[in-house]
């Protein structure tokens, strides 16, 4: 995998904060001709990419977060099959995509850099798809601003058919391309201190949900120290919970888990990329609310749940919960009344997860 | 193909300069497509549209004669009709290609300026072009919508755009 600089030149950082000055003022003060130097500067990527893989190979355009990266790697091969494509090569501005894509090493990608990614779309914007040979992979992206497909939102559809029935157009029965986990070594758990079917792996923050206190989390975690679990969190912060931090590339995670025995999480894109671990696996979703406008955005489990959308069988080791205690990021107020009924909900909730780790 | 559009982008800009100049409108709806169906719904829904926004005066522009006809069924409100040429259209398609203009801009397609992939979805759970008109041109959540579609205006619309 390359990283593609200007033209292939790497910026000196006064010529980088020059360009990124001059960029700022011409995109604040003068948006059309910023329009225009991105289409020019977008063509002309997409044309050294055809110079370089053939004309004839068609560029893939993938972005979004964690978990739309892996999914499209997982069903890209279904569009490909399915429209004869020969040849073509994967581009992609997403920033977890050169983690994602170990799981999927057969495939050839580029990883370019944002404002690259913006130039390709604007490109895209204004001479389509057809002339530039190019398949957006992710095309709910605000900057993709005009009539925003709304429609994939209503509720006969669910988070996979928005790719395999809006994305992608595929007629025929999708089959999803089985990414290729690490295994880990004994030095690695001896390191990371995991105890074999009896640790915990907690993953606490999403980037589309809202996050549970640290309290909640704290006193799961005091809990099931108490009866002899070896707690991990899988974030960034060593300080706010009472557990080790465990930070995992994506490609060691199933083994990890597997290894672990468990996994408790909200809803994130890392659930994605973990769905295929055999572990007990407890996912928090936002409770659907009753006056929230799911046109822009879904994450409750009838939408995006690991079973609803395909991603696991009929696996009886995971726990799909919902909550009203955390929301969608796009719905602004918790609809719970009353204090009485929040204490409620976080005791049936820290229930669940406790119970559903104690009685495997 | 590249300066071309660019050419036709920074025209569009102009045309759309002298265009607000003149009618000052707080909404201005294009239609660009020459799918019947869908300059339909684009048509039965905007008076709902209006009624939902508070929008009180709108410019429509249209390159299809039939659809400037079917335009015309709509009375009592305040909507001016242009007509402009296919160049025109496209040249404004371009403009909207390269700025968001979708606060003051509804455009009746998901094809122009560029391809949306609702058009995918047709067929798809019983997805029909209202239903995109609906939620993707529109940006209704409502459904109740429907029952303020006049039954009469639609035969009226339809007899005109589906016309020989």
């Amino acid at each position: 995998m390359k990283d593609i600089y200007w033209l292939g030149k790497k910026d000196t950082w006064i010529i980088a904060i020059s360009k990124k000055f001059l960029r700022t003022v011409i995109r604040r003060k003068v948006p059309l001709l910023d329009s225009c130097i991105k289409v020019i500067v977008g063509e002309r990527l997409i044309s050294k990419f055809h110079k370089k893989y053939g004309k004839n190979t068609q560029l893939l355009f993938m972005r979004g977060a964690t978990g739309d990266v892996y999914i499209q790697f997982m069903i890209i091969n279904n569009w490909i099959r399915e429209n004869k494509i020969n040849s073509y090569i994967i581009v992609s501005d997403a920033l977890s995509m050169p983690d994602v894509a170990e799981l999927f090493p057969e495939v050839e990608k580029v990883a370019i850099r944002g404002y690259f990614g913006e130039c390709i779309e604007k490109a895209f914007m204004l001479l389509g798809e057809e002339y530039l040979k190019l398949k957006v992979l992710f095309p709910w992206t605000y900057s993709l601003y005009f009539n925003r497909c709304r429609v994939r939102m209503i509720e006969r559809f669910n988070f996979m058919d928005t790719y395999r029935w809006y994305v992608l157009g595929i007629k025929d029965e999708l089959h999803f391309e089985m990414p290729h986990f690490k295994e880990i070594e004994s030095h690695e758990i001896k390191k990371l201190g995991l105890i074999k079917n009896k640790s915990v792996i907690i993953a606490p923050e999403a980037n589309s949900v809202t996050q549970l206190s640290v309290a909640f989390w704290n006193n799961i975690i005091d809990q099931l120290k108490k009866l002899g679990f070896r707690v991990l969190v899988n974030c960034n912060n060593t300080k706010k919970y009472h557990a080790e931090t465990l930070f995992f590339k994506y490609s060691k995670g199933v083994p990890i888990l597997e290894y672990a025995g468990y996994f408790v999480g909200i809803r994130s894109g890392l659930c994605d990329i973990l769905s295929t671990a055999q572990c007990r696996k407890i996912i928090v979703y936002p409770k659907k609310a009753v006056n929230v406008n799911y046109s822009e955005h879904r994450s409750e489990i009838e939408f995006c749940g690991l079973r609803v959308m395909g991603l696991v069988g009929e696996d009886n080791n995971l726990i799909e919960v919902e909550t009203p205690l955390v929301r969608n990021i796009t719905q602004k107020e918790c609809e719970m009344k009353g204090e009485q009924q929040y204490k409620d909900e976080i005791n049936r909730l820290q229930n669940i997860i406790i119970n559903n780790i104690l009685y495997k | 193909m590249l300066y071309k559009k660019l050419a036709q982008g920074i025209k569009g800009r102009i045309a759309w300069y002298f265009l607000d100049n003149k009618f000052h409108a707080e909404k201005y709806i294009f239609f660009p497509s020459w799918d019947e169906i869908y300059n339909k719904w684009g048509i039965l829904m905007l008076p709902v549209y209006m009624r939902k926004h508070q929008i009180k005066k709108i410019v429509a522009l249209v390159s299809d004669e039939k659809v400037e006809k079917a335009m015309h069924c709509l009375k009592g409100m305040d909507i001016v009709i242009i007509k402009i040429s296919q160049e025109q259209m496209t040249q404004f398609m371009s403009y909207y290609a390269l700025i968001d203009k979708g606060e003051k801009w509804i455009v009746v397609s998901v094809t122009q300026p560029y391809e949306t992939g609702a058009d995918r979805l047709l067929g798809v759970q019983q997805i029909t072009k209202k239903d995109i008109v609906y939620y993707d041109v529109y940006g209704f959540t409502n459904k109740e919508i429907d029952k303020e579609i006049d039954e009469a205006l639609e035969k009226k619309v339809e007899r005109y755009l589906l016309a020989g």
